[in-house]
Formats: C-alpha cells, sequence, structure tokens
C-alpha cells in the first residue's frame, strides 16, 4: 500500500506511456500532433491544479495566473540571460514556488472560501499589471521571438519534436503527483481535506500541508508556462486569463477530483472532443459551439456523478449488512434509545486554527 | 520523572464576556484516571479545548509533563504527548478505519517529508509496524473485522470506538476524553470501561469527562467538580458523592 503507484495502476501507466510514445506513428500530421500537445499540456496543467483541489481540497481560481507569469519569466529573465530551455523551466518553476508562498501566507489566513476569492485576486491583479506595464512585458503588444527549445546542439523545430519533449515532462508530472498524492503524503492530504479538526487532534498541522500542495501545484503550472513560452514562441497577457482556470475547473471536476486517471480522460475528453467534431464537419463548429457542449457535460456529469467520470469505474464498495452494524444507535442519558443524536448533547463549539 | 502528567494552573476563557473558565486549577497525576465532571455549561469541554489547543485561553498556564503548552497550537499539543476525543464524533469519512488509525500514528514516527515523498524503505518499515500497532488496537475494541471500511460507514457507537481507539495509537502518555459514553449503549460502555482500565494499568493517564455517573465512579482515582468555570470540589468519587456544595451546584440550594 505504500508504493508510488500500484500494482495494476503501474502496468496501465507504463502501457499507456507507450501507446503514447508510439502514437505519433499513426497520428503524424502536424494537425493531429498539436492536438496531441495539448492534450499532455493539460493534464500537467491539471496534475497541478488538483493537488489543491482535489487533494487538500483547497479551490483556489490561481493556476492561470502561475502558468502564464511562469511563461512571463522564460520570456523576459530566462530568455534574455541567455539559458537553455530546461534552465528556464526550473527558473519558472522556483519563481512561481516563491510566488505561490507570497500569496499563500496571507491568503491561507482567510477561510476556504474567501481563499478562493483572495487568489482570484491575485489572478486578476497580475493579469491587469502585465497587461499594463509595457515598458517591461509590452503589454498586449505580446513578447515575441522566444526561442526553440534546444537540447545542447539540437533544435526542436518540429511538431513531433515537442510532442517528444512534452512526453518525459507529462511523465515526471504524474510521477510527482504520485508522490505527493500516495502512501503517508497522501492520506495526511486526505485527512486535512476531510477533518482539519481531528488532523490537528493526529499532530497535523493542516495549514503546512495546504501550502504544501498550493507550492508544489503553482511550480508545476510556473514549469508548463515556460515550455508553452517556448512552445509558442510569443506570450501575451492572455497566457493569464481566467478561461484556463476555467477548463482546469471542468477537466477537475468532470474527470473527478483526486483521480489520475479521471484527470487523463478529462483532459483528453476537453481537448480531443471538439477535434473530433470538427472532423465529423457535419457542422460548422466554432468556439461558442465548443463552450455549449462542455456547458452540457458538466451539467450532465455533475448530476449524474458527482465524483466525475471517475466514478464509472472506480471501485465501489458495497453497504455494511444490517447484522454487522452493532446495534448501538444514541441513547438519552437515561438509558432509552433515540433515533436523534442531537437531542443527547449540543455538539461542542469548537475554534481551531 | 515524578511531577504531575498534566498542571492547569488558572486558566481564564471568556467568550463574549461571559466567563467559561474562571481560573480553572487542575493538577493530574502520572497514571490516574480523573474524571470531570460538572452541571452543563460548566466549561468542562471548554477547559479540554483550552489544554489542547482548539480554543486560546485568556490567562493562566498549562504544563503537560513539566513542558508549557499553553496557547500551543492543537497539533504541537498533540505532539507533546496528549491525545484526545471528541463529544461531536469526528471521522474521516472517505479515509478506511485502518487509515484513519495510520493518520493518528504516522506524526508521531518522525520521518521526513523528502522520505514520505519517496516512499524510502524506512518510511515502509514504519508503517507496517505502525499497521501492526493499528490492528492489535482495532482488536481491541472489537474493529478489526471493519479495518478497510470507509470510517464514515461506521454506526455512532463504532465512530467512538474508532476515535478512542485513533487517540491511543501513537501510545500518548496523556489521553483527554470528551463524554465517551454518551449516545453510547451500556453494553459498549461496559466494554469501553475495560479498555480504560487495560490501557491505564499499562500506564496510560487518563482524563475523562463524562456526564454518567456510574462510569465515573467506578472507574476514577479522583473526581473533580468543575462548576461556573472554576473547581469547586476535588477528592476520591466516596468524598466528592458527599460534598454539599457538589450536590448544591446539580441540584440547587
Amino acid at each position: 500500500m505504500s508504493t508510488v503507484l500500484p500494482r495494476r495502476g503501474t502496468i496501465l501507466g507504463v502501457a499507456l506511456l507507450a501507446v503514447s510514445a508510439a502514437l505519433p506513428l499513426w497520428l503524424s500530421s502536424p494537425y493531429a500532433l498539436s492536438v496531441m500537445v495539448l492534450t499532455g499540456m493539460f493534464l500537467v496543467f491539471a496534475l497541478s491544479y488538483d493537488l489543491s483541489v482535489g487533494h487538500v481540497g483547497t479551490v483556489h481560481l490561481a493556476p492561470a495566473a502561475f502558468f502564464g507569469l511562469g511563461a512571463y519569466v522564460t520570456a523576459l529573465v530566462g530568455v534574455p540571460a541567455g539559458l537553455p530551455f530546461w534552465a528556464n523551466m526550473v527558473l519558472s518553476a522556483a519563481a512561481m514556488a516563491v510566488a505561490a508562498v507570497i500569496v499563500g501566507v496571507p491568503s491561507f489566513r482567510l477561510s476556504n472560501v474567501t481563499f478562493a476569492i483572495g487568489t482570484l485576486a491575485f489572478a486578476t491583479v497580475a493579469q491587469q499589471v502585465v497587461n499594463s506595464a509595457v515598458d517591461i512585458t509590452r503589454g498586449p503588444l505580446c513578447v515575441q521571438g522566444i526561442p526553440r527549445p534546444a537540447l545542447g546542439s539540437l533544435e526542436v523545430t518540429t511538431p513531433a519534436g515537442y510532442y517528444y519533449l512534452l512526453l518525459p515532462f507529462v511523465v515526471g508530472a504524474v510521477v510527482v503527483y504520485r508522490m505527493m498524492t500516495a502512501g503517508r503524503l497522501g492520506r495526511t492530504f486526505a485527512a486535512v481535506h476531510q477533518d482539519e479538526v481531528l488532523a490537528a487532534a493526529a499532530g497535523i498541522r493542516p495549514l503546512q500541508y495546504k501550502m504544501l500542495a498550493f507550492v508544489v501545484g503553482a511550480a508545476m503550472a510556473g514549469a508548463l508556462g515556460s515550455f508553452q513560452a517556448h512552445y509558442l514562441s510569443v506570450i501575451c497577457p492572455t497566457e493569464l486569463a481566467t478561461d484556463y482556470t476555467i477548463t482546469l475547473l471542468i477537466i477537475v471536476f468532470v474527470g473527478g477530483a483526486g483521480s489520475l486517471p479521471g484527470l487523463v480522460v478529462g483532459s483528453v475528453v476537453f481537448t480531443v472532443l471538439p477535434e473530433l467534431m470538427r472532423g465529423l464537419g457535419a457542422i460548422d463548429v466554432t468556439p461558442a459551439h465548443q463552450l455549449i457542449l462542455f456547458g452540457l457535460i458538466l451539467l450532465v456529469v455533475i448530476t449524474r456523478w458527482p465524483d466525475g467520470l471517475q466514478q464509472l469505474w472506480a471501485r465501489r464498495r458495497p453497504p455494511i449488512p444490517e447484522d454487522q452494524a452493532l446495534p448501538d444507535g444514541p441513547v438519552l442519558p437515561d438509558g432509552t434509545p433515540t433515533a436523534d443524536p442531537a437531542a443527547v448533547d449540543p455538539p461542542a463549539a469548537e475554534a481551531h486554527r | 520523572m515524578s511531577g504531575p502528567m498534566l498542571q492547569v494552573r488558572g486558566l481564564r476563557k471568556a467568550f463574549g464576556g461571559v466567563a467559561a473558565l474562571d481560573g480553572a486549577d487542575l493538577e493530574v497525576r502520572r497514571g490516574e484516571i480523573l474524571s470531570l465532571i460538572g452541571p452543563n455549561g460548566s466549561g468542562k469541554s471548554t477547559l479540554l479545548n483550552c489544554i489542547t489547543g482548539f480554543l486560546q485561553p485568556d490567562g493562566g498556564r498549562v504544563e503537560v509533563d513539566g513542558v508549557d503548552v499553553t496557547g500551543r497550537r492543537p497539533d504541537q499539543v498533540a505532539m507533546a504527548g496528549v491525545g484526545r476525543t471528541f463529544q461531536d464524533v469526528h471521522t474521516f469519512p472517505g479515509l478506511s478505519v485502518l487509515a484513519t488509525m495510520l493518520v493518528f500514528g504516522q506524526q508521531h514516527q518522525g520521518d521526513r517529508l523528502w522520505q514520505r515523498m519517496l516512499h524510502t524503505p524506512s518510511v515502509r518499515r514504519r508503517e507496517d509496524e505502525a499497521a501492526a500497532t493499528a490492528m492489535d488496537l482495532l482488536d481491541v475494541v472489537g474493529l478489526r473485522r471493519m479495518a478497510e471500511e470507509p470510517s464514515g460507514s461506521l454506526s455512532y457507537g463504532q465512530r467512538k470506538l474508532l476515535g478512542f481507539a485513533a487517540a491511543l495509537m501513537s501510545d500518548p502518555p496523556l489521553v483527554l476524553l470528551d463524554e465517551p459514553a454518551a449516545a453510547v449503549n451500556p453494553t459498549m460502555i461496559e466494554r469501553m470501561k475495560a479498555h480504560l482500565r487495560a490501557f491505564n494499568a499499562r500506564g496510560t493517564t487518563f482524563v475523562l469527562v463524562e456526564h454518567n455517573m456510574e462510569m465515573v465512579m467506578d472507574l476514577s482515582d479522583t473526581v473533580v467538580v468543575l462548576d461556573v468555570g472554576r473547581v469547586i470540589a476535588a477528592g476520591t468519587p466516596r468524598e466528592v458523592q458527599h460534598d454539599v456544595e457538589v450536590q448544591e451546584a446539580y441540584f440547587g440550594r
């Protein structure tokens, strides 16, 4: 139970990786490859976001800010300094980890709901600043001419090249995600998610683990932003747009918060489905149609499968048979059983930090 | 080590001008079972929450085994060796019974964050040890066969037993139980009493907040009576039972 991947999951994961690695042999058109790169990028993005949302249970609304700022760190700091591609990813990740600490320290003092709003405020301000600080970021004119990634003297220029550059990054993100969410650490996250008071009584400091998930997620998003900068070679303030955050919320909640297979399915559905619709050629698919479609999918999924599509294959536990449930319902102080636990004693008011 | 296990001096806590604790003193000797009784609203739960860090006292001092823990966070007090259960039963509904037990053991086993992330052999070894301890404890409270069930599916009484077993998971020297018998059926209460005695015999010090007088009189070495935020009587169960002031606190003058 303490291995990084369950055995069945390992086999499935390795098989999926092999298929992914071989996929360009069949789907070799630049168009197909660009869709697959998009899928991979959204998967990394969703993994980074789900650490907070799905595991410690803090919904924040700043993933796009970490992604976009990560891209700008590469474009405005790393590239002028002449750093290679991989070093830019590390730099952007580190910068966003620091940013997450700076945003997290005051924001985590708020309750869960106001925390979401606080991070949304940060995201909005960040986008405004990037848009208006024309002297530094060129604002809406965008930063252009970001060099293509190069490994030594080998420059990546083809869509297939980008695909194979992204693949190890996806694998790395999955491994980090599993390391964080399996075993003892994952159990601690789950405890914080499900009952902070009880977790504190177990010697866990909830704030520490919320911060950990937030910071690691921000670093992953920042590294992904760096990849985006090198991939597009142009970075605009729209990279910080809340649209990404909405997309991620849909992927996470349609696929299944806290579920790795759910996130994979969510990312594939979100990126491949619109292309399949376009391929059918039956209707002229506009972005507006896509939004309607995803709105419908979200609506159906959260009403039919509130825990996301992962419910379709997640192991369902049978209810405990009646005879096993011991006859120990609440009793009043004089010994008479009661169906209403509240009649027995009012719950204690508890403050917790 | 011979000082008291728990020493509380002049603890004060007010909620919006109403004093819930008004200079409460408490001394718990090593290895005893001490019961805290008093009418509703006398400040028993507030006292427990101030000791364990879930509430910040306005004044006074709390020492656990000679270490000042006044105003510490709940996780720090837990790490200082104080286990506790809650009156309104808390669970991790999505975690299995066994996983809940492991949560309560793992913070005390001292592995580092990077070791947990890398699932090092030392972490795995500790995990196996903790699982063995957990299964033994679950056996004691009769929940072993439920080990793989989600805690959310347990009945109310079973959750109380799980809370009790979980509080003992790290083998803390001091355990505070907030109304373990409330809303539990008589058979289960008898079982709980036997467990308490057994763990006490092994050296665990218990503080019990309880309304069930039969249980209190039966188990306690010392009974402390709280009324309007102060200790009004302390002594053996027999002494307290005959204390006039106590009777007045419960039944009026």
